[in-house]
């Protein structure tokens, strides 16, 4: 199975939400161990659509992260439909969308983080909006996982 | 190889270049009843943009989708080549954007008929358009043929 987190910019809700899934994050992360995961900064336009393969968790899934940049939702459905049109089972493709898990620290501090004076308080405030939303992502990586784990049956997916 | 016609909506052009490609459409003297007789012409919504959709498989093999993409058309292309990939499918994959063969007539009816719901007035004005881009229509396929 293959998990795909996506958000705006494959940045910080996706991203954290991938290192959650593969348990490189603990209960309570400092900010640094926050900033210094991988794919922490924003994707280049040119990566908007193409997932970015992050590692495979304890049950073998696959965990992925997506930027969609401004093509929102539709990214989303190309992928899935791409993946229906090639014979794969839809129930073996989840594509979570963690843009609901954005606040206004983690905004701010990508705004800021923009600005080369402003940088590094930037990444700081974005890693402390992230922090802050962690028990949010932590639950919702449950879900998705409750989701993947193997030996559960169709039904029992479905209702997830 | 799947050859993919895209266009803003997935409504008309792509949809009409598509029919051509597998031989849906007489030409060069297609009607407007054979025109809006076509599968999906000017049927899908803004829900339907960023979906593949099969249309057809031509005289060669090849598997010919339509696709609204929206503004997004370089990112689309790499969702649908990394749904592909994520499959484990190594498909060839053709894209042709038949925008550039939209004209003027084929915009505002288009907007009108898909964006607005108002089809009375955009479906017959879309219509017209896209007889009239026919022969560029009709051109690109042949292009996209003469590349396989």
């Amino acid at each position: 199975m293959k998990v795909v987190y996506s958000c705006s910019n494959r940045a910080y809700p996706a991203v954290a939400a991938a290192a959650l899934h593969l348990g490189w994050l603990g209960s309570n992360p400092s900010l640094a161990e926050i900033a210094a995961l991988p794919y922490w900064n924003p994707a280049a336009r040119a990566e908007y659509g193409a997932p970015v393969r992050l590692g495979r968790d304890e049950a073998g899934n696959e965990v992925f992260v997506l930027g969609r940049g401004p093509a929102g939702p539709l990214v989303e459905r190309a992928l899935v439909s791409a993946w229906l049109v090639c014979g794969q089972a839809p129930q073996e493709l989840v594509v979570v969308t963690t843009d609901p898990y954005l606040n206004l620290f983690t905004r701010l501090g990508a705004f800021l983080s923009h600005r080369p004076a402003l940088a590094t308080p930037g990444r700081l405030l974005v890693a402390f909006g992230i922090r802050r939303s962690l028990p949010a992502l932590t639950r919702c990586v449950a879900q998705v996982k409750s989701r993947t784990a193997p030996g559960l049956d169709l039904a029992r997916r479905n209702v997830g | 190889m799947h050859i993919i016609y895209h266009c803003y909506g997935g409504a008309h052009s792509s949809v009409v270049a598509a029919a051509i490609h597998l031989g849906l459409l007489p030409l060069p003297d297609a009607s407007t009843a054979a025109v809006q007789a076509l599968p999906y012409f000017d049927l899908h919504t803004s829900r339907d943009l960023g979906r593949l959709f099969y249309y057809g498989t031509d005289a060669r093999g090849h598997a010919v989708f339509i696709l609204g993409r929206a503004r997004a058309a370089a990112i689309l292309e790499r969702a649908v080549r990394a749904g592909f990939s994520l499959a484990g499918k190594k498909q060839a994959l053709l894209f042709v954007d038949t925008l550039p063969a939209v004209n003027w007539w084929m915009r505002i009816g288009g907007f009108l008929s898909r964006r607005l719901q108002w089809v009375g007035l955009g479906r017959p004005l879309v219509t017209y358009g896209t007889l009239h881009a026919l022969p560029k229509l009709a051109t690109l396929v042949r292009e996209t043929l003469e590349q396989l």
